[in-house]
């Protein structure tokens, strides 16, 4: 991270003194990706952010607060376009603000041990490891059945099983369905234990938990696991900040400023591409990020259990 | 793309691109009634957003729903032409972006020879493809369009056509 003393930001609570314009292009990049592949950025920012030295407990709250702004941009178009389950979201939302509380004591309980960093390679290279490599397989998959025709299909949509033997049952007349509040609730609550430990929306794990545990159409998915992300990364930054003091707000707007022009740009690109190339594509990004990860656990054991000391490596 | 009754060239077919905009209405009895007074046909075409790069089969399944929609409406319309026009039309279903799928749609198919538009006549413009073909796409295209302003009742565009 050597350049000209004038492009030096100094991170406030990173306690690190990094290139803006890196910043900038590291948000700019991540948004880019994001856009193109429409999806969240988080899963591949918190890494980077761990690559270029911040402490991973810092690139966890930071992000958060970033993902805040770049759902907001994004569910826009949904809510406009009346895509988004505003019921189905508040119990989602409720399950997942009872989750990233509960996720951020977990965190100040591991920061206290001194685990938290490590804690946090470690989910990163196992989520990672397996998303990549389920998503290899399943591109891999399809371009060999491209050559033969027949899609994939969602099996039966409403089969019966014991999850819809479970009480509290509502009606939710945008996705068209009568089913147990537990479930959203008990979706919700896993994303925002993710988010609060790792610093992502969990968009990935979210939209096809609502698909295939839920049953919701796939319109309005994307606009309301959104919805959900606003309020949950919200609420994750706040107590982030407040209770562990992890959130470097300089970091996060820097971030934010590069994430949302890359991201226009990525969903231009986007259109020009196809979907199972895209897939093959974050397939790869994201099991590097996973390898890169895991050889810097091995490499370097005297961070493994520190969180302070200015992070650099 | 589906062409469920297959093209006879030597007709003249109207090309009428389905939203959910309300001026479709207006652009559809305008070709149906152009098509019944000249012995030709219509054709009707719906683009689905694209999907992203979507894992787990979620992908699939949102195609899958985005075609089995864009099905549902073309056949409804269908009934709707029909019974205008005295003939079925022809349906096409395409993923992507509106505007490059409509061009690409007009140079695979050398039948179609009026592209029938409907324009919103609020203050906000007439509509994206609207701009977009009458501006910086104009020079890709292949046939002529007509431009149905919004505003117009069935009783107006019947003393036209």
């Amino acid at each position: 991270m050597q350049g000209f003393a004038a492009m030096q930001i100094y991170l406030p609570v990173a306690e690190l003194s990094v290139n803006w314009l890196l910043l900038l292009g590291l948000g700019g990049g991540v948004g880019l990706l994001s856009g193109l592949f429409g999806v969240g950025g988080g899963f591949l920012m918190t890494p980077l952010l761990i690559f270029i030295g911040v402490p991973p407990a810092i690139a966890v709250g930071s992000e958060a607060a970033q993902i805040v702004g770049a759902s907001v941009s994004g569910v826009l178009a949904h809510w406009r376009r009346g895509n988004v389950d505003v019921r189905m979201g508040v119990i989602l939302l409720l399950g997942g603000l009872v989750g990233s509380t509960l996720g951020v004591q977990i965190f100040a309980i591991l920061r206290q041990a001194g685990q938290v960093d490590l804690i946090i390679s470690l989910a990163y290279v196992v989520i990672l490891g397996a998303i990549g490599t389920l998503m290899l397989v399943e591109s891999v998959n399809a371009l060999r059945r491209a050559r033969r025709s027949g899609t994939a299909r969602r099996g039966k949509l409403h089969q019966h099983t014991w999850l819809h033997g479970l009480p509290l049952k509502m009606r939710f007349p945008k996705s068209k369905l009568y089913i147990s509040s537990i479930l959203p609730f008990a979706v919700g609550a896993f994303v925002g234990v993710l988010a609060a430990l790792m610093g992502v929306g969990g968009g990935f794990i979210m939209v096809p938990a609502m698909i295939y545990l839920l049953g919701m159409p796939t319109a309005v998915v994307v606009g309301t696991s959104l919805f959900q992300i606003i309020f949950v990364t919200s609420n994750v930054t706040f107590l982030q900040a407040w209770q562990n003091q992890t959130v470097d707000m300089v970091l996060a707007v820097l971030l934010l400023v590069g994430g949302v022009v890359g991201a226009q740009i990525g969903a231009r690109l986007g259109q020009k591409l196809r979907g199972e190339q895209l897939r093959g594509l974050m397939a790869l990004m994201v099991l590097a990020v996973a390898i890169k990860l895991a050889i810097d656990l091995v490499i370097t054991p005297s961070d493994l259990y520190s969180i302070g000391g200015g992070g650099r490596h | 793309m589906t062409d469920q009754t297959g093209g006879e060239h030597h007709h003249r077919v109207f090309l009428v691109v389905v939203d959910d905009s309300p001026e479709l209405t207006v652009a559809l009895r305008f070709a149906c009634r152009r098509a019944h007074a000249t012995g030709g046909r219509v054709a009707m075409l719906y683009v689905t957003e694209p999907v992203s790069a979507e894992w787990l089969g979620v992908g699939e399944i949102m195609r899958e729903e985005r075609r089995t929609e864009a099905e549902t409406r073309l056949q409804e319309l269908a009934a709707d032409v029909r019974e205008m026009s005295g003939d079925m039309p022809v349906l096409h279903v395409r993923e992507g972006e509106p505007a490059n799928e409509l061009l690409r749609l007009l140079e695979e198919e050398p039948g179609i020879s009026v592209l029938v538009l409907g324009a919103d006549p609020g203050p906000k413009g007439p509509g994206p493809l609207v701009t977009a073909l009458s501006g910086r796409l104009i020079g890709k295209l292949r046939v002529p369009v007509t431009i149905v302003p919004g505003s117009l009742s069935y009783a107006a565009i019947d003393a036209i056509t």
